[in-house]
Formats: structure tokens, C-alpha cells, sequence
């Protein structure tokens, strides 16, 4: 037997290429409750250049540290887009690049931190971002992420309550249960030619990891397919938003897109996070830093645009594992820093301006004379966020050893 | 001694002609033969028949012929050759060596016999990281970075192995230390040289001192670990290492264009250091900064904890035996300045008893999945490039990974919803079909290879079974697939389906196979 023939006799039986034969499953579903709040945290990995991409624009210091191409200019043609309501009386201005995110800003929606971060002294990138997404200040034991002690103290209902779209959980997820990762809805489905889920759920149990991510696996499947083929879940998958779908962002917009369809669909859907990867710009930032401010804030401002219906339930963060030198080096690049910005967005969050201590550019003020200090814990925007959109009690709960200081107040 | 879980550990996958001769030769000959190495002809020989399809010219206008392996065996003068007359190469050109490397790999990977050279081969591309998207000249330059650095040092000695890829141009490039220029330098490659090929940030200090006298031993001129000023002066020590590439440079200086390491004193930063404790007077000469931080490293003994390490993980168990990581780190210290450093500490580890008791609780990596399928079913099988996308969509990055921690090596990491899926559907497509346009990756048909006398579904189920689990399938996944054998067939026989729907059978043996492979014991070794 030649083996095309065997591939064209059953070709048709296989249903390899179109997966999207769904069959309705009997099992009874948890209800949804339609309100609750949505947090989808933005995690710029690599580093970004935060003094590039909010910059103290009318600062002589930052002015003089840079080439050109690497900083926001304070005035003539290139200059950056001024922020009203700044920080320490400086001119703060946005990337050129960033105009979407600054129409979000002008009207009121996109609030903007500065000189947040890991007060630890690290500036290994795996390190921050470890230490970040368990919700820790210094190495420890505890293994788990903080949004898996997020939902494992808060317990919800919902179907899928942590989602991820990238093909890796993210760490803050790891040690909860019904977090998932998604990166495209209607692809999530065993091929027919073995769909057995059944014989998979009885022959994995759950008593063990590889149980563990059967079992949560197969009930995403469960969950998803049902959702989808619902009258509901048809109009929703035909609804295209306005993502831009080009190189660096395109990958972004997919991630967001898959997070807006399960918002929409009601999977119950309470933290979303989604990665924005190359922001390591060590060299010829000049290339690789405008196209991703751009990417990513026309795909914040799609999604944003795609979720309109959400904005009461909905908070954006932007964040990453830390900010860059205040200098540049001399291949064109910055170096790993410190202290770095953050965003927030939603109707519920008082934008229109900026929160934070400004801690300065001069020698003395820099952290070990070279970056941006930070003035503001990471764990206290995100522990202001936690307590007040996301019903979370006690902070120590989800950051050990840490209490909320004085509150920023960003957040109506 | 179980062959097939042992096999399972160190090969990419246990073949039974590979346990037959694992349980003729013992545990310990068959580690020192693998150890040996030699020459392999029937693999040279299935790579000289190897074809694969590639397009050729411009956009729009591409042509796909079916061509043989060349490039990866081009030298670096020969890869730059083959841009030749080309103003613009187009990807097609300058990806093509990349993509030989990673077609090689896995017919090395599927069938040589050398297995355990190539887990370890995988695990040294997974300790120096390079993705070969990060810069236009890394999948072109790629073979030697595979043949040079990392096959030719992966048993041999960590300090020649460390200098072999600091002068890697992949690794320069990769780490941007081919664009570091005194004042300041470029911190990348220092940076993941300390943290990620090196002490490990078990060894990174900077949460608790600020300054160097603070760190432990470092008046002694042996700190214990590192912090940022470390790292500072060493990424001054590696300034102008870089690359001859033919271009002009900022300061009117054209490099000779040999796309292998060059050295410019112009760019070199000369004047004294001080690294891990260690003075470095000024004006050491060309390369002396550099090559002095290499042997700190290199002979630092959080080097050979945080190294060792990782390979007993890599080997043995998610959680590494501490005992059995000593006895790792004193074969390596013991051996810093022999030839075959590498080889001994690999052979400490295999032949140690806590070796044998961690089989079968690691999950297996993605490409592991794959080319356990293949192996253990003994069929042939051609790499492709759908081969590559469905690798990525399990979280595989074959030489495209881009953060230069290389991937985890932790159970856990390949186990969240999405890359379940992943790996159940992986099977069916490995086993059926459609991987590009048609071209599968198996290649041999299943009832062939199936005896006559295998005549009932529960034969058929145990036959494949020896073969795919190494052992009968657990009692319940026995009953289920017999059920649905029998409900399939809905009461004909074997040997009448055999006869009369030969087509049918051989789609139901590779159903019920694959449901085998998407079994919880698959996934394990």
C-alpha cells in the first residue's frame, strides 16, 4: 500500500485539518456571574526602556544621556507626547509612538506610575521576573505564583478564572488548578481521529502533575467547545476587532484577541496575562524600540476598543521586570536597569495622570549612581488593584511579608 | 536492570534492537561504549540519501527543488560562499544551515546510534543558547557553532569549551559582545556569562552587598559569588571581541571579512579591572582581560555546582540529588584541567547508583515525544519543517528559543493546558499524517510489521504495547482500548479485516497505537 493512498482513503475519517466538528457534552455547568471583575496584566519581557518610553523629557540630566535616537525629545519635531498632571513638576512626555495610548491618557482612562519595580538590587532578568511572579521580595521556598494565592484564597466559581495566551503558564499562575493556557479557542480540541476524552480523564486521573494537567486540560476542552458552538459563541468568533496585525505585533494581538473572545464568552475569565517579548534593546535600540511602543499601543488600544462592553469590570496593567540605564552604551543600547513605569487602564482607574514619587536623574539620586531608583513596590500597585477591583482582603494573603503602604490612589 | 526505562532516560527513545543490546552488553559496558563513540555508516549513509525540499529566489518567483545536506558541512569560508554574487541573499540562502542543522540534529537524534552523545550534545545547546533569529548572520553561521563548539567540546573540558563559544561568532552575536565598544561597554554577554553559563544566580549576590570587599573571600582575592560591579568590569574586559564581518565600522575601520572571531584593539577598554576579587593590572595585552575572567569562571567552584547541577537534573530527576550532585562537582573539580573532564563527570553521574532509582519520573521533553514515537515503533522517519512549527506549538523552541536561559528543564514547564493538548494531538498527527502538504513523518505502514498471529484485538494491543511501553499496557487502558478494538471492528475478525479492508486495518493498528502514545507512561521517562 503507498502511503498517499492510505492518507487519501481516510483522509476524510481523520479530521486532522478541520478540527472544528464540536459536539455538544452533557455535563451540567457551573453559571457564570456575569460581573465579576477582570484584571489583564501586560508583561513587557526583556526590560523595557522605561526612561524611554515615559520620559522626563524636560530634564536637562535625561536630555544629556543620551544620543538622539534613544531618548524623547522635550521640543522641534520629534518631540515626545506631553503628559498633563506629571510627576515632581518635569515635563513628562510619552514615546512618539505611543499615540494611542496617549488619546487613552487625554481622556481620562490610562493612569501612568513611575519608578516602580523589585526593590532588591537585581538586574538578572530571570531573577526579577521570577521573584516578580511569585509575589516575593527575596529567594525563597515558596514555589507558587501569586495569582495561584490569589485565587486560592479567594476560591471563584467560574469556569476558567486564570488565562493565559502564550504556550507557557505563566509563573504567576503555576500552583492554581484552573489557570489555563490558550492560544487559540477554536483549535482547543482533541484532533477527531483520537478523540477519546473520556478514556484520557479515566487513564491520567489526577492524582499527580501529569493528572493534574489532564484533568484541567480536559475540562478547558469541555468548557471552551461548549461555549463556542452556542449561537452566543458563533456571533462573538465572527466579530473581528481592529488588532494591527503586523510584525512586532502581531503576536500580541493574537494573545489579546484569544483573551477578549473568553472574556466574551463568559468563561469566567477573572485574570488574564499576556507576554510582549523583545525588549532587551542592548543594541540599536533606535530599530527595535519605536515599531514595539507602537505595537504595543495600538494592540492596548484594540483590545481596549474590542472590550467597550467591559470597561466598568476592567483593568489593564503594563508592566516589566525592570527599566534600563539611564545612559546609553556605546553600541547603541541601554542596559539592564531599575526603576521602570507602569500603566493602568479602565474606566474605573483615574487617569489623566501620573502617580509616584519621582526620585530624580542626579548622581546621588540614581540607585547605585546609574539607574532610575525605585521609589514604588511593584506588590503595592498591584496590592491596590487586588484590594480594590478584586475584592482581595488582606494583601498578605498573595504578597507574604509585605503591607500596603500609603495608597497611590489610581484607582476610583 | 529494566532496558527500557534505562534506554528511555538516555536515548531518544528505546528501540528494541537498542534494549536487546543494552541487556546483552550490561549498564556499565554499554555507558563506556556509548562514552567511546566511533564512526556510524549507516547514518552517514541515510544522510547522503537524505532529500528535503527548499525554495529557491526571489519572492513571488520561488521554485522548490528537492536538494541534498551541503551546507552543514561547510566550513565558515564555504558557508560565506554561498551568499557569493548575492547583493541581497534572500532568507531562503541564509536560513538554509540553520535548517540543516535542525534537520541533521534530528536524524542523528532518530537514528544514530550514538544516543547518549546527542542527549548531551542537547543539553550543552541548552546550557550556551543561541536563537538563531536573534541577528541575520547566526542561522547562517549555525552548522559551526553545532559542529565546532558544541559537538566537538560536549565531552571535552569546560574552560576550552567556555572560550570555544565567548569567541563563537553566534554567541557574540547572540549576546551582543560583537558591537561592545569601551565607554560604556555592552553588559549583555557578560551578564548571562556569569549568571547563565557560569556561577549561576545561586552565585548572584547582589541583593546582600553592595561592594565588592563585602562579598565573602573577595579580599583574598576569591569571592564566593558575584554582584554588578562583576559584571561592569567584565563586559570591560570583553570589549572588542567581535567578529571580522567585512563592514566598515563607525570610526572609518574596515574588519576583514572571515566571519570568525577578530579581535580590535581599538574597541578593547585597557585599562585595570578587578573582577571576583582579582586585580587585572592595565594594558594586559590583546585578549589577556578576557581570557582571565574565562579561567576565574571557568575554575570557580560555584561553576561546578551550579553546572553539575543542571546536568544531574538534565539526567536524573527535576529535583537533583544533592549527593549526587557532590559526587559530579568532585569529578569536575578533580579533572579541571584534563581533555576529558566533561566525559568523566557524564560517566560519574551514569554509573552512580542513585542514577537508576529517579527512571521514568521526568516528563518527556517535546522533541523526546516525537522521536520516541519513531523509535520505539521502529519506523524511519523524515525530519521536515512541519516538524519544526509542531515542535514550537508544544513549547520547543529548537534553536529559536530566545531568552538565553535555554528552555526548563522542569516537568511542570511542559505541562499546562495548552501544551497538553499539544502533546496528545501530536501523536495522531506524528502517526497519520498531513505534518506538510502530505509529507508525514513516518513512512513505514504498521500492518507490515504486524505478525499474522497477532490475531485478536488484544494481541494486536500487547504486541504494540512490548514495543511502545516496553511492557503490556496497565490492566484498565488494556480493557479500554480492547473495547474500543471490538466496538471498531464491530465483530469482524483480524485476519478478515487484514484480508478484505487492508486499508481500514492499517488505520485502526495506528489508531490504537497512538492512543498508546497519548497513555499517561508515554510521557514519562
Amino acid at each position: 500500500m503507498k502511503r498517499r493512498d492510505f492518507i487519501k482513503g481516510c483522509a476524510a475519517g481523520l479530521g486532522l485539518v478541520a478540527t472544528t466538528r464540536l459536539r455538544m457534552m452533557a455535563a451540567p455547568f457551573l453559571p457564570v456571574d456575569g460581573s465579576n471583575q477582570i484584571f489583564v496584566l501586560i508583561f513587557l519581557r526583556g526590560g523595557c526602556d522605561g526612561l524611554g518610553l515615559v520620559a522626563p523629557a524636560s530634564d536637562q540630566v535625561y536630555q544629556d544621556a543620551r544620543p538622539p535616537a534613544l531618548k524623547v525629545m522635550d521640543r522641534g519635531k520629534e518631540a515626545g507626547l506631553l503628559l498633563d498632571n506629571g510627576l515632581a513638576g518635569e515635563g513628562f512626555r510619552l514615546h512618539p509612538k505611543a499615540r494611542a495610548l496617549h488619546e487613552l491618557y487625554e481622556q481620562g482612562d490610562l493612569a501612568i506610575l513611575h519608578a516602580c519595580g523589585l526593590p532588591n538590587g537585581t538586574r538578572s532578568h530571570f531573577e526579577a521576573m521570577e521573584l516578580i511572579e511569585r509575589g516575593l521580595l527575596k529567594k525563597s521556598g515558596r514555589a507558587e505564583g501569586w495569582m495561584a494565592r490569589y485565587f486560592n484564597a479567594m476560591a471563584p466559581e467560574g469556569l476558567i478564572p486564570a488565562a493565559a495566551t502564550s504556550g507557557n503558564l505563566p509563573a504567576a499562575m503555576q500552583g492554581y488548578g484552573k489557570a489555563a493556557s490558550l492560544s487559540k479557542l477554536e483549535d482547543f480540541n482533541l484532533l477527531d481521529f483520537v478523540r477519546k476524552p473520556d478514556l484520557l480523564r479515566k487513564w491520567y486521573g489526577k492524582s499527580d502533575l501529569l493528572g493534574q494537567a489532564a484533568t484541567s486540560t480536559l475540562d478547558t476542552i469541555r468548557y471552551v467547545q461548549q461555549e463556542l458552538v452556542s449561537p452566543q459563541g458563533r456571533k462573538i468568533m465572527d466579530q473581528e476587532g481592529a488588532y494591527p496585525d503586523e510584525w512586532p505585533g502581531e503576536e500580541l494581538s493574537n494573545s489579546l484577541q484569544t483573551l477578549a473572545q473568553m472574556i466574551k464568552l463568559d468563561l469566567g475569565v477573572q485574570i488574564g496575562q499576556v507576554d510582549f517579548d523583545g525588549w532587551d534593546t542592548h543594541e540599536h535600540q533606535q530599530y527595535h524600540f519605536p515599531n514595539r511602543v507602537e505595537a504595543l499601543s495600538e494592540a492596548i488600544a484594540a483590545f481596549y476598543n474590542d472590550l467597550h462592553a467591559y470597561h466598568d469590570r476592567l483593568t489593564v496593567l503594563v508592566m516589566s521586570e525592570f527599566g534600563r540605564r539611564l545612559r546609553a552604551n556605546r553600541s547603541s543600547g541601554t542596559d539592564h536597569g531599575y526603576g521602570n513605569m507602569m500603566m493602568v487602564l479602565g474606566n474605573k482607574v483615574k487617569g489623566g495622570r501620573m502617580y509616584g514619587h519621582w526620585p530624580g536623574l542626579a548622581p546621588d539620586q540614581l540607585d547605585k549612581g546609574v539607574d532610575l531608583a525605585i521609589t514604588t513596590d511593584y506588590r503595592q500597585v498591584l496590592g491596590e488593584i487586588l484590594t480594590q477591583r478584586m475584592g482581595l482582603g488582606s494583601v498578605g494573603k498573595v504578597f507574604p511579608e509585605f503591607e500596603l503602604g500609603n495608597r497611590l490612589g489610581f484607582l476610583a | 536492570m529494566n532496558s527500557y526505562d534505562l534506554l528511555n532516560r538516555v536515548t531518544y527513545g528505546p528501540t528494541p534492537a537498542a534494549r536487546q543490546q543494552l541487556e546483552q552488553m550490561g549498564w556499565e559496558k554499554w555507558v563506556e561504549w556509548q562514552l567511546k563513540g566511533g564512526e556510524d555508516e549507516e547514518w552517514e549513509q541515510r544522510v547522503k540519501a537524505f532529500r528535503y525540499e527548499m525554495e529557491f529566489g526571489r519572492e513571488g518567483r520561488e521554485k522548490v527543488r528537492e536538494v541534498p545536506l551541503e551546507t552543514y558541512f561547510l566550513d565558515t569560508p564555504g558557508l560565506l560562499g554561498t551568499l557569493k554574487g548575492q547583493e541581497e541573499p534572500p532568507d531562503s540562502l541564509l536560513r538554509r544551515p540553520a535548517f540543516e542543522t535542525f534537520l541533521v540534529t534530528w536524524l542523528r537524534q532518530l537514528h544514530s546510534q550514538w544516543q547518549l552523545r546527542e542527549i548531551i550534545v542537547e543539553f550543552w545547546h541548552n546550557h550556551f543558547n543561541v536563537s538563531i533569529d536573534a541577528h541575520d548572520a547566526i542561522p547562517l553561521l549555525f552548522p559551526v557553532y553545532d559542529r565546532d563548539v558544541i559537538r566537538r567540546h560536549a565531552f571535552g573540558n569546560f574552560r576550552a569549551f567556555l572560550e570555544a563559544t565567548a569567541k563563537s561568532p553566534c554567541m557574540l552575536y547572540y549576546l551582543d559582545n560583537a558591537f561592545s565598544k569601551s565607554g560604556p561597554a555592552n553588559e549583555n554577554y557578560a551578564r548571562e556569562l556569569f549568571e547563565l553559563h557560569t556561577l549561576g544566580a545561586e552565585n548572584y549576590f547582589n541583593h546582600l552587598y553592595d561592594e565588592w570587599r563585602q562579598v565573602p573571600g573577595a579580599w583574598e582575592g576569591k569571592a564566593e559569588g558575584y554582584i554588578d560591579e562583576d559584571v561592569y568590569e567584565a563586559a570591560r574586559a570583553f570589549t572588542g571581541w567581535t567578529v571580522g564581518d567585512g563592514e566598515e565600522h563607525a570610526d572609518g575601520v574596515v574588519f576583514p571579512e572571515t566571519g570568525e572571531f577578530h579581535y580590535y584593539d581599538q574597541w578593547h577598554d585597557h585599562y585595570q579591572k578587578r573582577v571576583l576579587g582579582v586585580e587585572f593590572k592595565s594594558h594586559q595585552g590583546p585578549m589577556a582581560d578576557g581570557h582571565k575572567v574565562l579561567d576565574l569562571l571557568a575554575y570557580h567552584p560555584g561553576t561546578a555546582h551550579f553546572v553539575c547541577t543542571k546536568l544531574v537534573r538534565w539526567l536524573v530527576a527535576d529535583e537533583p540529588p544533592e549527593t549526587l550532585v557532590q559526587a559530579a562537582v568532585d569529578t569536575w573539580m578533580a579533572h579541571q584541567q584534563a581533555p576529558d573532564q566533561i566525559e568523566r563527570v557524564v560517566r560519574t553521574v551514569l554509573l552512580a547508583p542513585e542514577f537508576q532509582q529517579y527512571l521514568g519520573q521526568k516528563v518527556k521533553r517535546p522533541n523526546v515525544l516525537i522521536s520516541s514515537i519513531v523509535r520505539t515503533t521502529e519506523t524511519t522517519a523524515s525530519p521536515n519543517e512541519g516538524l519544526f512549527w509542531l515542535l514550537r506549538q508544544m513549547g520547543y523552541q529548537q534553536f529559536s528559543w530566545a531568552p538565553p536561559t535555554g528552555h526548563p528543564d522542569n516537568s511542570a514547564y511542559w505541562l499546562n493546558t495548552e501544551m497538553m493538548l499539544k502533546r496528545w494531538n501530536t501523536v495522531p498527527i506524528v502517526m497519520v499524517a498531513d505534518l506538510e502538504e502530505d509529507e508525514g513523518v513516518i513512512e513505514t505502514a504498521f500492518a507490515d510489521r504486524t505478525p499474522d498471529v497477532m490475531d485478536s484485538g488484544g494481541k494486536l494491543i500487547d504486541f504494540w504495547s512490548e514495543k511502545v511501553l516496553g511492557k503490556k499496557p496497565p490492566e484498565a487502558i488494556r480493557e479500554d482500548l480492547e473495547r474500543v478494538w471490538m466496538e471498531d471492528m464491530e465483530g469482524a475478525s483480524v485476519a478478515y479485516v487484514r484480508e478484505h479492508h487492508p486499508d481500514g486495518f492499517e488505520f485502526k493498528l495506528r489508531q490504537m497505537i497512538s492512543l498508546l502514545a497519548m497513555s499517561p507512561d508515554f510521557q514519562r521517562r
